[in-house]
């Protein structure tokens, strides 16, 4: 069977195509509304309310996609081949078969429909202010040609664009406009028919290699290739040996063309190599001297032979070498390693009457793709422009490129055998290139048009959506959609994942509303939240236009479990829950991974985001019989009808041990490691396991001399021994340890995990005159740590002597509560006397409230007090009156104590 | 070429020597301390505890008690965590109450720690000192403590290199002395990166400079108040009222176009040369701790001279002092390398062996390790080497530690010579400069043929000399282990 040869764009998209997907599909359940879902899928992609005006509710149940941005800096004038424009507007479906662009033109004689089509095309190239560029070649590699083909075979290009039309694109733009359109199609095509693919630029700039190839052809139809300024540069990050990497891997990072020899490039400090290759045009025949000077190893080959071996691991080194060279091209080979330390990189020679120099750049050639842009054959032409102008409006263009107005027939009004669906659609009207299949699709809905102003049932409303923004070319819901023959075997995974076809298809998507939370379902449709790293295949980023109230339609249109309220939380239960989810347990990290820590096995999805994600009754009945769900899922049924498993646990009841491990996922983050997952060595995070960690750093907007302290609950505290004060607390991660401890270290480290609050600048207790006294500046002073039995430390400070000289401890530990961890903060003081002037400060923000023990803050904290007493009062802040929260220092006499009076605050934070 | 061969050998059994000549190892054996891959022992300050114990704190900030350190299967375990960066321990004597504390140096402070209920995990951190501040730069090292003949403690600050996210701090390149009330004097200034500090037996303070701008060559220095040691870094910190240093002037300015050592010292108020240099890459590239030989001759021929950690090369040093109107010079030697990683500190362990500290995190080094402890344990064998080389009126006395050949001793072609100094300047290091060949007049073996005589012809103040004695032989016909020597003449005694 031949593959459906289609112009890429928007060929999947087209009126055409979405009849050939979706016919042969199974009947929906019966509905009391009428539903056409090919006819409204038509209705949508043609934008036929763009001209004929439809009521609200025939627009929302519609949901015309607008068309292409033409207009502004970067419209289609800019983008676009003057030539592709004109072939183009002389006939769409000639041009790029399948297109939902409409044939305005078809009515027009052939000299009246030329001077249109250059009085538009000025008009449209008249938009860049600073006037057309000439668009210019561009040196591509083989390596990126074929970088971009695997991307377009891999990550879902090839599902709806089987094979680009290559001749064809390579007549359309040049490699800059279609980089940036890959990088970003929502930008000039709102609709969403071609998705954001989420590429890096290095992928964009492959992939648009790999579609513009033809543009290096030569006439036979092979690549040809030039010789380009610069040298071919291989970029390798990675652990080095002592002796720098070897001289024949290749295996590179990044690959890139570079002007010169330095290491200007974008690169890390240490634990890199740089290999350029081309050749060097040697300017005479003649004695030449070399000289490599690096930091650390180098070599040099020329013709082919080792000239300068210049390795090791050293400061700038120089050396030279003095060879006899014929004018002309020599092949050249520089490789460059950096452990560690500074790093520097020069070569230079002297030669046949020249003094010693750096090497011109303009001496180093390399063998590369040069993609050509068709000429362009187009004078700027204002007067033209203004006509343009005005038959872009008259013609009907703005209607689907700027905004709709209504130039036809009102929707309702429409008859199924006029204008654009007449058999032969009237001069009038645009001709949409419409087949016996898609016209009688479009004349039955315009037929019931009326019908149209019943809103549709959810399940309706997904069915529509599916098809219309284009779900099903790769997901399947009720029967409908999903990998088909020809496109099965394009769905991949990863190497690693050995997880059958689970790990390499779509997940279907029946009763998808159950399972995933709503705002989990916007967040996958309106960001592309991908969270199966094995698969190959992205999820594309269809922008907020096309997907506008489809979650909510999923959520509404499925079934909900009955018991979808959250379990009791209680820390024991998220203790029992870690130990079933370790390996001590039914081993969840047998296959799934843990907040990006490696499982044993597979990279199944992570455990850490699981909770965020899914509904609680879906994942508690999911849990109790897996294959229910999702048939030949690789998710093993644990609970057997009957049958009790680890029996000390919870009594072995099978419904609240499920419910433990919801209980410990709800810690999302901050769940602390389950047994069996250990942190491989080499890595630079900081994981507490048994005792608290204490970890000193340089802390950015804190001190460089901050004490962090990292607690196996996943709750985490950063002190500021520079000013005395607890600065930071945060969840999940510890530390990223490589700042402070990789090589010369000194970066300036943050906290590992999100979720990070910032305590107020300054004291946490004074002495105040009374309620109304400023909080004073900073005076407490770190006098140092203690560790207590846990190994929990406790700070040290004291106020200075003028100001009473009292001592000061203060200590943080966490508690678990749902949500992960809170922070209990107990403060300490000593006096001599009975002092009543004494307070501790809790909070400041723009608004706290609360009653005599509870408060909140800014809505984002909340604190719990052990004891009353404490008080709001208002500031004068530096953006206007801020609160905050103090607590009176109650002393109490300690027999046997010196000083004799003690005072503990304690409380808790929670956010 | 057989007739050749033949006299090759025969010249060869003239002086004895059968088997391989020696090497470094079969006088000084290396015993390394095998950790787990898990604990990175990059050992910044080692403390023996006992016996059978060994303290060593890393520049992760752990701190590790290390018992039966040589056995096969040593016990570690982790006494204290979270110190930023301590690059030195010591069990200060009579110091601040018990005298279970011990003194830690941090970046930012100068700490003691106590393990309160001896569970062998410390329980209690006290800050002491905190007069300087750090701008958060990684270089900001504090090097120490080491205690003087009163009692007080020193560090080193090393300057920042780069970045001061935190902004630029007083007191960078100096030297400070702590009290036991906690006050710091900040008693010298212009350190570049005094990775060494070291107490004489005497009490005196001496620390040791690594090569780079304003400092042409790696050193050894003796601190003492009032002296300015060439980096103008810190020195605006000068006019604070706590400096014990007069403000030197603008030397960036005065040593615009470089000094050499001689007019340095005439141009610049209170600079102070190094006792000793050590020509770069001859003698090491990133000089770091040393200490003087107690040991009492249980390390070998050398007590009472300084052994020298080398990070770069991964080796041991040896220095000679003598005091020549009053002042600290002499000369060094190569002493022991082969070590598996760099060497920052070294300790005495109470058998008289030297513990080395190892980690060449951030500058690599010649050993492949990239942490570790070691140490050297003299084998009993005495190494025919120059002991001490003695500056005399006319030239140098060379002390041997085995009895000399009289014939090769006195030969003047067994020596060569030549003499050196440096500039000052902010470029990195310096090149030898105004290098010139000293004549070898003369060399007279002593009755007990344990010391020669040499009499030099073009003996220059403030300027290295360099020995080669490769002609020399022992009694026994060995040659030197060690030929060469590098004495820092900056006085010549009258």
């Amino acid at each position: 069977m031949r593959r459906m040869r289609l112009a890429p764009w928007l060929f999947s998209l087209t009126i055409a195509s979405a009849v050939l997907v979706l016919s042969g599909c199974g009947d929906s359940a019966p509905d009391p509304t009428y539903a056409s879902r090919d006819g409204e899928t038509l209705l949508a992609r043609g934008n036929c309310t763009a001209c004929h005006a439809a009521n609200e509710t025939v627009r929302d149940r519609i949901r015309s996609l607008p068309g292409p941005r033409l207009i502004g800096n970067d419209g289609a004038g800019s983008r676009l081949s003057p030539d592709f424009i004109r072939r183009f507007l002389n006939d769409p479906h000639a041009a790029k078969p399948g297109t939902r662009m409409p044939h305005v033109l078809h009515g027009l004689a052939d000299d009246a429909k030329a001077e249109t089509i250059e009085n538009l095309l000025a008009y449209l190239r008249s938009q860049r202010p600073d006037g057309w560029v000439e668009p210019q070649p561009s040196n591509v590699l083989p390596e990126d040609i074929r970088h971009g083909e695997q991307l377009h075979r891999t990550i879902g290009c090839a599902v709806c664009h089987a094979e680009p039309d290559l001749q064809r694109l390579a007549q359309w733009t040049d490699l800059a406009s279609m980089v940036a359109f890959l990088k970003d199609p929502l930008h000039s095509h709102p609709a969403g028919l071609m998705p954001s693919m989420g590429l890096t630029d290095e992928e964009a700039r492959s992939l648009a290699a790999y579609l513009l190839q033809n543009q290096a052809k030569g006439p036979d139809g092979s690549l040809i290739t030039t010789r380009s300024p610069g040298l071919r540069a291989e970029y390798t990050e990675r652990p080095m040996a002592d002796r720098g990497i070897p001289d024949d891997d290749h295996n590179a990072t990044r690959l890139f063309v570079w002007p010169a020899i330095n290491i200007d490039f974008d690169r890390r400090e240490d634990e890199w190599a740089i290999r350029f290759q081309g050749s060097i045009d040697i300017p005479s025949d003649g004695e030449y001297e070399f000289f490599l000077g690096s930091d650390d190893g180098s070599k040099l080959w020329l013709d082919d032979a080792l000239a300068i071996d210049n390795g090791g691991l050293h400061g700038v080194l120089w050396k030279s070498k003095r060879l006899t060279l014929s004018k002309g091209l020599h092949p050249f080979h520089l490789l460059m390693w950096e452990i560690l330390g500074g790093n520097e990189l020069k070569l230079e020679w002297i030669g046949p009457g020249f003094k010693r120099q750096p090497i011109p750049a303009d001496r180093f050639v390399h063998e590369s793709l040069l993609l050509v842009p068709s000429k362009q054959d187009a004078v700027a032409d204002s007067a033209r422009a203004v006509r343009g102008k005005e038959l872009f409006a008259s013609l009907g263009c703005a209607n689907c490129h700027v905004a709709p107005s209504s130039k036809g027939p009102a929707f309702a009004e429409l008859r199924p055998d006029r204008g654009c669906l007449a058999e032969t659609p009237t001069s009038d009207a645009p001709d949409f290139g419409l087949n016996a299949t898609t016209r009688a699709s479009l004349r039955d809905v315009v037929t019931h048009a009326r019908d149209l102003t019943l809103t549709l049932s959810p399940k309706r409303s997904v069915e529509h959506a599916m098809s219309r923004i284009g779900c099903v070319q790769c997901h399947q819901r009720d029967g409908v959609g999903g990998p088909t023959a020809l496109t099965g075997a394009l769905f991949t995974s990863s190497g690693s994942a050995e997880l059958g076809d689970q790990g390499r298809l779509p997940p279907r998507l029946d009763e998808v509303g159950d399972k995933l939370r709503p705002e989990t379902l916007a967040k996958v449709l309106g960001e592309g939240e991908k969270v199966r790293p094995y698969m190959l295949t992205r999820m594309p980023i269809f922008g907020s236009e096309a997907t506008r109230g489809v979650a909510a339609s999923f959520t509404a249109a499925d079934r909900i479990a009955a018991h979808d309220a959250e379990p009791t939380f209680t820390p024991e239960s998220v203790q029992v829950g870690r130990q079933l989810v370790g390996s001590t347990g039914v081993s969840c990290i047998t296959c799934h991974t843990v907040n990006g820590r490696a499982s044993l096995g597979v990279p199944a999805v992570d455990l850490g985001i699981m909770h965020r994600r899914l509904r609680p009754g879906w994942f508690l009945a999911f849990l109790e019989n897996p294959i229910a769900f999702t048939p030949g899922t690789r998710m093993t049924r644990f609970w057997l009808p009957n049958e009790r498993i680890f029996q000390t646990l919870l009594n072995g009841d099978p419904q609240r041990q499920r419910e433990a491990i919801w209980n410990y996922l709800s810690l999302g983050e901050a769940m602390p490691l389950p047994a069996g997952l250990v942190a491989k060595s080499g890595e630079w995070e900081v994981i507490p396991a048994a005792d608290p960690v204490v970890f000193g750093t340089f802390m950015r907007d804190v001190s460089p001399r901050t004490i962090c302290v990292g607690f196996p609950e996943l709750v985490h505290v950063a002190y500021d021994a520079q000013h005395a004060r607890l600065a930071k607390a945060w969840r999940g991660k510890f530390m990223d340890s490589a700042g402070t401890w990789e090589g010369r270290a000194g970066q300036l480290s943050e906290p590992g995990g999100s979720s990070t609050i910032n305590m107020p600048d300054g004291d946490a207790v004074a002495i105040l005159a009374s309620r109304e006294t400023p909080w004073p500046a900073p005076s407490l002073v770190f006098k140092g740590m203690e560790r207590d039995g846990t190994r929990v430390p406790s700070f040290a400070s004291q106020l200075p002597s003028e100001v009473g000289g009292h001592r000061v401890r203060e200590q943080m530990v966490p508690v678990l509560s749902s949500g992960g961890a809170r922070l209990r903060r107990t403060i300490e003081s000593w006096a001599d006397e009975d002092r009543t002037d004494m307070f501790a400060r809790i909070a400041v923000g723009a608004s706290i409230s609360g009653d005599g023990l509870s408060f909140n803050v800014d809505g984002r904290m909340t604190i719990v007090l052990e004891s009353k007493g404490a008080f709001v009062r208002t500031i004068d802040g530096l953006g206007g009156p801020t609160k905050e929260l103090l607590v009176p220092v109650d002393f109490k006499y300690v027999e046997g104590e010196t000083p004799r009076y003690r005072a503990t605050v304690r409380f808790d934070i929670a956010w | 070429m057989f007739m050749m061969t033949m006299m090759f050998v025969s010249s060869l059994l003239t002086v004895a020597v059968l088997s391989a000549p020696p090497t470094e190892s079969d006088y000084w054996r290396i015993d390394t301390v095998q950790a787990p891959e898990s604990i990175v022992l990059e050992a910044g300050g080692l403390l023996p505890h006992d016996d059978h114990r060994i303290m060593a704190c890393t520049r992760r900030g752990e701190v590790w008690i290390i018992d039966q350190p040589w056995s096969k299967e040593p016990k570690f375990s982790l006494a204290f965590d979270g110190l930023q960066e301590p690059l030195g321990l010591l069990a200060a004597k009579g110091w601040q109450g018990p005298k279970d504390w011990i003194y830690v140096a941090q970046r930012g402070e100068l700490s003691r720690m106590r393990d309160d209920d001896g569970d062998g995990r410390i329980d209690r951190l006290e800050t002491v000192c905190q007069a300087w501040d750090i701008s958060g730069n990684y270089h900001e090292y504090c090097f120490g403590p080491v205690q003087d003949k009163n009692g007080d403690l020193w560090i080193t600050l090393n300057r920042p290199f780069g970045s001061e996210p935190f902004g630029a701090k007083d007191w960078r390149g100096w030297a400070v002395r702590i009290t036991a009330d906690g006050k710091a004097h900040f008693e010298c200034a212009g350190l570049r990166s005094p990775c060494g500090v070291g107490a004489s037996p005497d009490g005196e303070i001496f620390y040791s400079d690594n090569q780079g701008e304003w400092c042409g060559t790696n050193k050894l220095s003796q601190l003492r108040a009032g002296d300015f040691h060439g980096h103008p870094w810190g020195i605006e910190s000068c006019k604070r009222s706590e400096s014990k240093v007069t403000y030197p002037g603008n030397v960036e300015e005065i040593a615009k176009k470089g000094l050499l050592m001689p007019e340095a010292v005439k141009l610049i108020p209170h600079f102070r040369l190094p006792a000793v240099w050590f020509p770069y890459d001859k003698m090491g590239q990133s000089i770091a701790g040393f200490v003087w030989d107690t040991t009492g001759g249980k390390f070998g021929p050398f007590e009472g001279q300084v052994i020298v950690g080398d990070q770069h090369h991964s080796s041991l040093m040896r220095v000679a002092l003598e005091r020549v109107d009053g002042e600290w010079q002499g000369a060094c030697f190569p002493f022991r390398s082969g070590f598996q990683s760099g060497i920052i500190r070294v300790a005495w362990l109470p058998d008289g062996s030297l513990c080395v500290g190892e980690t060449n995190r951030g500058w690599g080094s010649r050993g492949e390790k990239q942490w570790g402890i070691e140490r050297a344990v003299w084998t009993g064998k005495v190494p025919f080497e120059v002991q001490t080389m003695v500056a005399t009126p006319k030239g140098f006395r060379l002390n041997f530690t085995l009895p000399v050949d009289a014939t090769t001793a006195s030969n003047v072609a067994s020596y060569h010579m030549s003499s050196y100094t440096y500039e000052l300047h902010e470029a990195y290091g310096s090149n030898e400069m105004d290098t010139k060949p000293c004549g070898v007049v003369k060399a007279t073996v002593s009755a007990d043929r344990m010391s020669v005589d040499l009499e030099i012809e073009g003996l220059r103040a403030m300027y290295v000399h360099e020995l080669h004695s490769d002609g020399v032989r022992s009694a026994d016909g060995l040659p030197l282990l060690h030929p060469e020597a590098y004495y820092t003449l900056n006085r010549v005694p009258k």
